[in-house]
């Protein structure tokens, strides 16, 4: 798994490649919350493309985000899923809380 | 230099000396005297060998050429009985070419001290062997501490999972007609099958899956577990009953943590099923065609987000209703299940699963082989569950069918 942010305009992108699961738990955290602190970041987008598989633990690590997010005024947006992944979000039938593009 | 009469260094410890040469025998232990060490004596490997067995020395001084057994046999016959306790071994040698050095190396030796000997370079040798060999016994020592709290730490989950499993499973329905295989990764399973006769006659069943897997993943299933036995006893229906253990969950538990589930209510009269699938694989309902084949009569995919993460459950939360003739059978399976992998990292799947279910009228039976035939010896990376509930008469307390 890697792991890194860029910010364009507004927006933070945070690229994610390999398997998404608790391992990954701290990095994640240490990417996204610089983003979650940073004035100049309005829009949060987490790109999956590269994401092979995810387990329940990143569910909930996207829950966590989620709520950190909507506290800091903050969108956030699951972009790119695999189809494997995408196939993991629809189970949980999370397109019910996130904008998944 | 420490006098030669000096007896408090003879704490130092026990060194073997192995040499068919006496007189070289004898410098040694002049030599090894001065450094606080007691001494004894081998003229061959098998001797040493024996001495090792019989005095279990702190450190060996080993000549490589000797008549009987040599010095690289006797090296690695003592290594082996030593196990994981570091006895170094010095070889002693006049040996210049670099072949025999390695060979003493491979054979296990720590060192090599040359003739002839010297004062100085043997008592730096044994100062940094002595290093050594305090850090391994650290090591060691630590290993052993680590190795205990952890065994005493497995028992206590073992006894504490007795507990819980006792008051979670304790009270579930045991019928022939229900068969479950549960397997958790660890002691703690965060996977968790819960079967309830309701007062007015039908079966309420619930497959839950908490996130992630172990202690962690355990500490929701009791409270699930409670409100579902409560309310299912005193006859509440299931939609009440999913929507108190989301708000019961949905408090306790952390943002993040979860319970994917699926619940099922078993018509008395065996006619009829209500399914919830949240955030579990596809329920399959196979019956059989021809009254020989097994085919999937239903299947149900998940249509709501799991347990714990709204506060209330929104009005999409509306069930399947599924009509079915006795002798169908519901398969239920958690994701680990689907997600078991074989040594190359492939997934059994869904495909897999469901021709298996089909292959035969034992689908619980085949299933399990299946997976166990597919992953070997591969351990499981979350915990797994299969359920097969056979909708026959004798499933339920008061049966109208």
């Amino acid at each position: 798994m890697s792991i890194n942010a860029t910010v364009t305009g507004n927006t933070a992108t945070i690229n994610m490649t390999g398997r998404f699961d608790f391992n990954v738990q701290r990095a994640f955290k240490e990417a996204y919350d610089p983003q979650l602190n940073n004035a100049a970041v309005g829009a949060i987008e987490i790109n999956l493309a590269g994401v092979d598989y995810l387990d329940s633990s990143a569910l909930g690590m996207l829950l966590m985000l989620r709520e950190r997010s909507s506290a800091a005024g903050k969108s956030l947006k699951l972009c790119k899923p695999s189809a494997g992944v995408a196939q993991i979000l629809d189970i949980a039938n999370f397109s019910r809380l996130f904008t998944i593009e | 230099m420490t006098a030669p009469g000096d007896l408090t260094r003879d704490e130092k410890g026990l060194a073997l000396i192995v040499d068919d040469v006496p007189v070289n025998r004898k410098i040694l232990e002049v030599l090894l005297k001065l450094e606080g060490y007691q001494t004894i004596s081998a003229e061959e490997g098998a001797e040493a060998v024996q001495l090792y067995c019989e005095r279990q020395p702190d450190i060996v001084f080993m000549d490589a050429m000797m008549p009987g057994m040599d010095g690289y046999e006797a090296t690695t016959r003592i290594k082996a009985l030593a196990g994981t306790n570091f006895v170094p071994v010095i070889f002693l040698t006049a040996l210049s070419e670099g072949d025999a050095l390695v060979k003493c190396v491979e054979a296990g030796g720590d060192d090599f001290l040359s003739k002839p000997f010297k004062q100085e370079i043997l008592s730096a040798k044994i100062k940094s062997m002595e290093r050594i060999r305090d850090l391994s016994r650290t090591v060691a020592k630590q290993h052993q501490e680590i190795e205990a709290q952890h065994n005493l730490l497995l028992k206590e989950q073992v006894i504490a999972e007795q507990i819980y499993s006792r008051a979670v499973t304790g009270d579930n329905v045991a019928s022939k007609y229900i068969s479950s295989l549960l397997r958790p990764v660890s002691v703690f399973s965060g996977d968790m099958l819960l079967t309830s006769d309701c007062p007015d006659g039908k079966l309420h069943v619930l497959l839950g899956d908490f996130t992630g897997h172990g202690l962690t993943a355990a500490v929701g299933v009791l409270p699930a577990a409670e409100v579902f036995r409560a309310m299912t006893g005193k006859g509440f229906s299931a939609p009440e009953i999913l929507h108190a253990i989301n708000s019961k969950l949905h408090k306790l538990l952390p943002t993040g943590m979860f319970m994917t589930a699926c619940f099922v209510v078993i018509e008395k009269d065996l006619q009829q099923l209500t399914v919830w699938n949240a955030g579990m694989p596809e329920v399959l309902i196979l019956g059989s065609r021809d009254g020989r084949s097994t085919v999937v009569k239903h299947r149900i995919t998940s249509q709501h987000l799991p347990l714990g993460i709204l506060q209330e459950i929104d009005k999409k939360f509306v069930p399947e209703y599924l009509d079915i003739s006795t002798g169908d059978r519901i398969l239920l399976c958690s994701d680990g299940l689907c997600e078991a992998t074989n040594f190359s990292g492939e997934e059994f799947g869904m495909d897999r699963y469901e021709r298996a279910a089909i292959s035969s009228q034992q689908s619980f039976q085949v299933v399990k082989t299946a997976l166990e035939s597919f992953c070997g010896e591969q351990p499981f990376d979350d915990d797994v569950s299969l359920v097969e509930i056979n909708c026959v008469p004798g499933l339920l307390k008061t049966c109208t069918a």
